[in-house]
């Protein structure tokens, strides 16, 4: 076996020196491209996919969203929310209680939730108070001020998706009438308008708690969002959660995800399909170079047969020289992709409507790619070199 | 040392069969330097083959030192061919990516030998045929007649009991012809080394110590020279 190897590798190393210098770039160039390709087109939706959960959790639900189990409401909220931010790795918690309204101004009407929130903690969970393109958020003393989503008040900005069922030009200091359930109406100057670039989130509207609790003195809290520090896992939460109240229900940011999730799914299943068209295309051009120096070097591996070289040291020969060419072209796509194209990204990166998008490099999905190629290229060199051997000396060496 | 025992081989092209040998028997002993001679189609290439356990018989044995040799596994003749067998065909038939010397050792390289020995060995037969100063030529960098003997110089490195050459001047001119079969000759009468070679040219006869002739697959002389 190790004599065997040994010529292997001789035989491979002199294919790949002796051989002709362009087969070698092609080869090795193919692998490059499809390395890259594989690389890039991963950590482009990774990327995506990664922008759009952080857009998701810092903007909608944050990492834990606490509900009530068998009521509507959760009983207690300020003294659990005072418990759950005391677990050690809880960034932030904030409460919430919703509900669904109509807002006017003029002719135009918008359908939207209302929230009731605490100015003084909802920042620690959401970065709604940091994207305020008009105005400021609220603050705890606030009465009959009202914050609206950018897809709601439209603001005049007719690029957002929901423009035409907006109030379309409300701005901050607009008067603007809300219709509550049960025929109470009441008008809230506008404090401010934000925009998270993510519609979902874009389409809430903001009062302070208490001043929801003026509309409905009964009201109780609905819901509790919690955010993690990194690194903090959200079943590790939810359990110190659970020690504190056994009466609730928990949900991880992915459970509430939507249609985030059927988005993101989708796309990695778009991406497993693109790896494998990149794969197919890698096993392809090994199959073919070695394919073409094979019917071009009959007689030659005939005549080794004839000296004693043993089948399988010849075939692998040929699949030492794919390997080598599947490294080299890896190592080269791997480079290219760290030092030069994902550095230019970074410096000018993708935008798309949840924010930009950096490609988010996987070092362990990269080495999977390169043994992925490495074992496709060596099945890929195996199949003609074995059709090859299976031929006899005889019509190896004298073509009959 | 070298016998084969009613020996037939029939090739099969379509559907039709292709007798190529009848019932040959021929025992070649140690030392020997044998020449089959016949005309194109005799069958005396498909000899060749046979006792260098390149192909197999339809019919009859192939024993080497007393040992049923003919039917064995690829794997068990290709060891043998490797051990105890050097061949050389008629042209073209050195790796077209390894240098003369890289040629020559490949073979013994194979067999396990240390870089060492065989590199040595290598330089030693490469001067032994006349050419050393051509060892680090890749084989387009040499002449037919070249070819040939860097060809035999790899056929004795891992000094076989017994050499095969077919045709081995076939494709030369007249001087580089009788360039290698005089090295042949010389591994003959120097090392001992049993020398089977196939030649249409009836010149070649002088160098050998038996010459058999070949008529539509079956040995119709025999002859000591």
């Amino acid at each position: 076996m190790r004599k065997s190897l040994s010529v292997s590798a001789f035989l491979a190393r002199k294919l790949v020196l002796r051989s002709s210098w362009g087969l070698n770039f092609m080869a090795i160039f193919m692998i490059l491209i499809v390395y890259i390709n594989i690389s890039f087109t991963s950590a482009l939706l990774n990327g995506f996919i990664g922008t759009v959960n952080e857009k998701l959790i810092a903007s909608q639900t944050g990492n834990v969203v606490v509900l009530p189990n068998g009521s509507d409401t959760i009983s207690d909220a300020t003294v659990l929310t005072e418990n759950i931010r005391k677990i050690n790795g809880v960034k932030g918690v904030t409460e919430t209680k919703t509900v669904p309204a109509e807002i006017s101004k003029g002719k135009e009407k918008s359908v939207a939730e209302i929230s009731g929130v605490k100015p003084e903690n909802y920042g620690d969970v959401f970065i709604t108070p940091k994207n305020m393109i008009e105005g400021e958020f609220l603050t705890k003393d606030d009465r009959d001020k009202i914050v609206l989503g950018a897809q709601i008040a439209g603001a005049g900005i007719s690029r957002l998706e929901l423009y035409s069922d907006s109030l379309k030009d409300v701005h901050a200091g607009d008067r603007v009438t809300v219709s509550f359930p049960g025929g109470v109406k009441k008008e809230y100057t506008v404090k401010g308008i934000f925009l998270n670039e993510f519609f979902e989130s874009d389409l809430k509207t903001f009062i302070t708690s208490d001043e929801y609790s003026l509309i409905d003195p009964a009201s109780k809290t609905e819901i509790i969002n919690v955010s993690l520090a990194k690194g903090v896992s959200e079943s590790y939460a939810i359990d110190q959660i659970k020690k504190l109240r056994g009466d609730l229900q928990f949900r991880t940011w992915e459970e509430r995800a939507g249609f985030v999730r059927g988005f993101t799914d989708t796309l990695k299943v778009v991406n497993r399909i693109l790896i494998f068209l990149a794969v197919l295309v890698a096993a392809i051009t090994i199959f073919i170079i070695t394919y073409v120096d094979l019917i071009n070097k009959r007689r030659q591996i005939g005549i080794e047969r004839a000296i004693g070289i043993t089948s399988p040291t010849i075939i692998l020969s040929y699949q030492i020289r794919a390997l080598f060419y599947t490294l080299i072209g890896s190592g080269l796509g791997a480079s290219v992709f760290i030092l030069v194209i994902v550095p230019i990204e970074r410096a000018y990166p993708f935008k798309i409507p949840y924010g930009s998008v950096f490609l988010q490099v996987n070092y362990r999905f990269m080495g999977l790619v390169a043994l992925l190629l490495v074992a496709v290229a060596l099945v890929a060199a195996l199949v003609p070199a074995w059709r090859t051997i299976k031929i006899s000396i005889i019509d190896a060496i004298w073509g009959n | 040392m070298l016998k084969i025992d009613n020996v037939s081989k029939i090739y099969r092209l379509g559907d039709v069969d292709v007798p190529a040998l009848h019932n040959v028997s021929l025992t070649i002993d140690e030392g020997e330097m044998l020449c089959i001679m016949g005309r194109s189609g005799s069958g005396k290439s498909t000899l060749l083959r046979l006792l260098g356990l390149i192909d197999t018989p339809s019919k009859g044995k192939v024993y080497l030192s007393d040992k049923d040799v003919g039917k064995l596994r690829e794997k068990e003749r290709s060891r043998i061919r490797l051990e105890t067998m050097g061949y050389v065909f008629q042209e073209y038939a050195l790796l077209s990516e390894l240098t003369a010397q890289e040629n020559v050792y490949l073979p013994a390289k194979m067999l396990g030998r240390w870089p060492k020995e065989y590199r040595e060995r290598a330089i030693t037969l490469l001067d032994a045929v006349g050419l050393l100063d051509r060892m680090k030529h890749l084989p387009r960098q040499l002449s037919g007649g070249q070819q040939q003997r860097v060809a035999i110089a790899r056929a004795m490195v891992n000094k076989p009991q017994i050499i095969f050459a077919d045709e081995p001047t076939a494709n030369l001119d007249s001087k580089s012809g009788k360039n290698v079969m005089e090295t042949l000759y010389w591994l003959n009468k120097n090392f001992k080394t049993t020398i089977v070679f196939v030649s249409h040219d009836e010149a070649d006869k002088k160098y050998a110590s038996r010459v058999i002739r070949l008529l539509d697959g079956r040995i119709i002389r025999s002859k000591a020279v």
